[in-house]
């Protein structure tokens, strides 16, 4: 014979895992908004989102613990300005091609400006390396004890015999970086990676 | 900071309160914090601002303030204990109570049972003389009529030998070797005795020498076991009424007891036998550390079943989460059983000192009450039955006060 008790734990855990499944809304709806157009390989920091307006306190919870889930990722597919940024969305690396040049960055850049579809200019010493500006990649850290950022730019951006030059490649003359144009979404977002 | 506060915290209050109430509570708020603390940014940020840096003046006076609170909490924890003690007992509702109670009528009713089996198979092993005596009478027989008979190994050989070796099989497994088994092989061996001598079959000596083996073995574990479920039943339900919780019943074993074996209602006693209990007396430490380790085991499971409500109803309305909801509303709620059937436990020997302590002091309380000491069991079970009719329903009964004589 079934005791009191448990029969009463039975339907306790039961009516648990019925209000669990059936009336506990997921907070998944909770999320943080794109504040500009993050195309893919955008690293993301706290100045890119935005908390939506009137969030409920389940809301404004669930989103100060995803804010620190967010902060450092790449986003995967492009993410239009009000948009969700969902954690699966998210990568911990970029996914890059294989035909990238690092330029090495000594400090951490303002991510709002300075990010993956910004253009810019780079020399070094006097010499430009770029042809006619080149569009960042994507702005990457492989140690994350260093300062040191590496910007990742299309090797046919750069003039073509910037690795082969032996002056330009062995030269002890630093390289210096210039911003030239915002992040900015595609015209033709299908022709834009190559 | 913390072990300078604890220190002055044991002078202001007993060592008891600390244990039984201040560190479960202590225990509670640093968790659920400590959790707190994980899940949120905000109370994160706040922690990390005032309590933890606790050199900054702001930090030392936030955390000295939660300890204070913490206190009071725990002295509040300590006034209720009884009251959450007594829930706990099943000190409930009649409606509430009628619905539990009969599953612990049950359990008492199968624990009944097994006992009233085990009874029986003393009752059953007791006629092993008998067996004896009829072996005795027909290897008697056999002598005398067939002296120069040996045993012949046939069919009634093999079906002694497998009876044996089935009940040899049962004790090698610490089973229950069965007294109608036994009866029938020693039966057998009685029949078998009239047709030889048995001076001069080995096997039939051989037969009989494992029959008492077996015979000594099913009499040592049957009342072996009788005890056992005598014990069990007796520390696990009183005598009075059954109480709905586990708890309860084991509680109604000091009342049980002290009634059983005294006529006496221990309840209108104990407060004065605590008072009779020397301080400095082992038993009254006993007593002291038992009720206190009953009381932590009670606040700890009243702890963790609120704390597990807090958490289920954060998960399930201010911060929704499945995950979170079913561990506090499933795994909050089993913790605390763990906890509620630790001070079950605990409660046996917090009800064994209590009984020792009855069985020690009870003369020193008459006494105390300059009451007469009894001559023997028949008249200290009067003076109780009276004492008990005297102060509980206010019947007339006289006693001559006893006063100590003047040096």
């Amino acid at each position: 014979m079934i005791r009191t008790e448990r029969a009463l734990a039975f339907i306790y855990v039961a009516a648990m895992i019925a209000i669990a499944i059936w009336a506990i809304p997921s907070n998944d709806r909770y999320n943080f908004l794109a504040v500009r157009y993050l195309g893919a390989n955008t690293r993301v920091a706290n100045m890119l989102f935005t908390k939506p307006p009137n969030l409920s306190l389940a809301g404004r919870l669930r989103l100060d613990r995803l804010q620190l889930e967010l902060v450092g990722k790449y986003v995967k597919k492009p993410i239009k300005p009000g948009d969700a940024i969902v954690p699966t969305n998210l990568a911990s690396w970029p996914d890059l091609s294989d035909d990238l040049i690092p330029v090495a960055l000594s400090d951490e850049p303002d991510w709002m400006t300075f990010n993956e579809g910004s253009m810019v200019n780079v020399w070094k010493g006097d010499k430009p390396i770029t042809l006619h500006g080149a569009e960042v990649q994507a702005i990457v850290r492989p140690d994350e004890s260093k300062k040191t950022w590496l910007v990742l730019l299309r090797r046919s951006d750069l003039v073509p015999d910037y690795l082969s030059n032996s002056d330009l490649a062995k030269s002890d003359s630093p390289v210096k970086m210039r911003l030239d144009g915002l992040p900015h979404r595609p015209q033709q977002p299908a022709a834009h990676k190559s | 900071m913390l072990s300078t506060f604890l220190t002055q915290l044991q002078n202001y209050f007993s060592k008891y309160f600390i244990i039984g109430s201040f560190c479960p509570m202590l225990a509670c708020t640093f968790l659920n914090g400590f959790l707190a603390y994980f899940l949120y940014g905000a109370w994160h940020t706040w922690a990390d601002a005032n309590i933890l840096p606790a050199s900054a003046v702001g930090g030392t006076f936030v955390t000295t303030s939660i300890i204070v609170a913490i206190v009071l909490a725990a002295y509040v924890l300590a006034s209720i204990n009884m009251f959450l003690r007594r829930t706990l007992e099943g000190r409930w509702g009649d409606w509430l109570r009628s619905f539990f109670i009969s599953s612990q009528m049950r359990r008492r009713e199968a624990l009944v049972a097994r006992l009233n089996e085990a009874a029986m198979d003393m009752a059953d092993l007791a006629d092993s003389p008998n067996w004896d005596k009829k072996i005795g009478d027909a290897w008697k027989t056999g002598h005398q009529i067939h002296p120069a008979v040996a045993w012949q190994a046939g069919a009634a050989n093999t079906a002694i030998d497998n009876d044996l070796t089935d009940l040899e099989t049962s004790r090698s497994q610490g089973g229950l070797v069965s007294a109608e088994v036994l009866e029938r092989a020693a039966n057998s061996i009685a029949r078998a005795l009239e047709t030889c001598n048995m001076d001069i079959s080995p096997i039939l000596d051989k037969h009989h020498r494992r029959l008492v083996s077996l015979v000594q073995y099913a009499d040592d574990r049957a009342r072996g076991r009788y005890a056992r479920l005598r014990n069990e039943l007796n520390s696990n339900f009183g005598i009075q009424e059954e109480a709905p919780t586990r708890m309860g019943n084991i509680a109604n074993t000091i009342q049980g007891y002290v009634m059983r074996r005294y006529h006496c209602n221990f309840e209108i006693v104990w407060s004065n036998l605590q008072q009779i209990v020397p301080d400095g007396n082992k038993t009254g430490a006993t007593l002291q550390e038992s009720k206190t380790q009953l009381d932590f085991l009670v606040a700890c499971c009243w702890l963790t079943l609120v704390s597990a409500a807090f958490w289920s109803i954060v998960f399930a309305v201010v911060d929704p989460s499945r995950f979170g909801f079913l561990a506090a509303s499933i795994g909050g709620p089993t913790l605390a059983y763990m906890w509620y059937r630790a001070a079950a436990e605990q409660y046996r020997s917090f009800a064994d000192v209590a009984m020792t302590s009855f069985d020690t002091f009870r003369l020193d309380l008459l006494s105390a009450m300059h009451l007469q000491l009894p001559a023997d069991v028949e008249d200290e079970r009067y003076i109780w039955e009276n004492f008990d009719r005297l102060t509980t329903f206010g019947q007339a009964r006289n006693f001559s006060y006893r006063y100590p004589k003047q040096q």
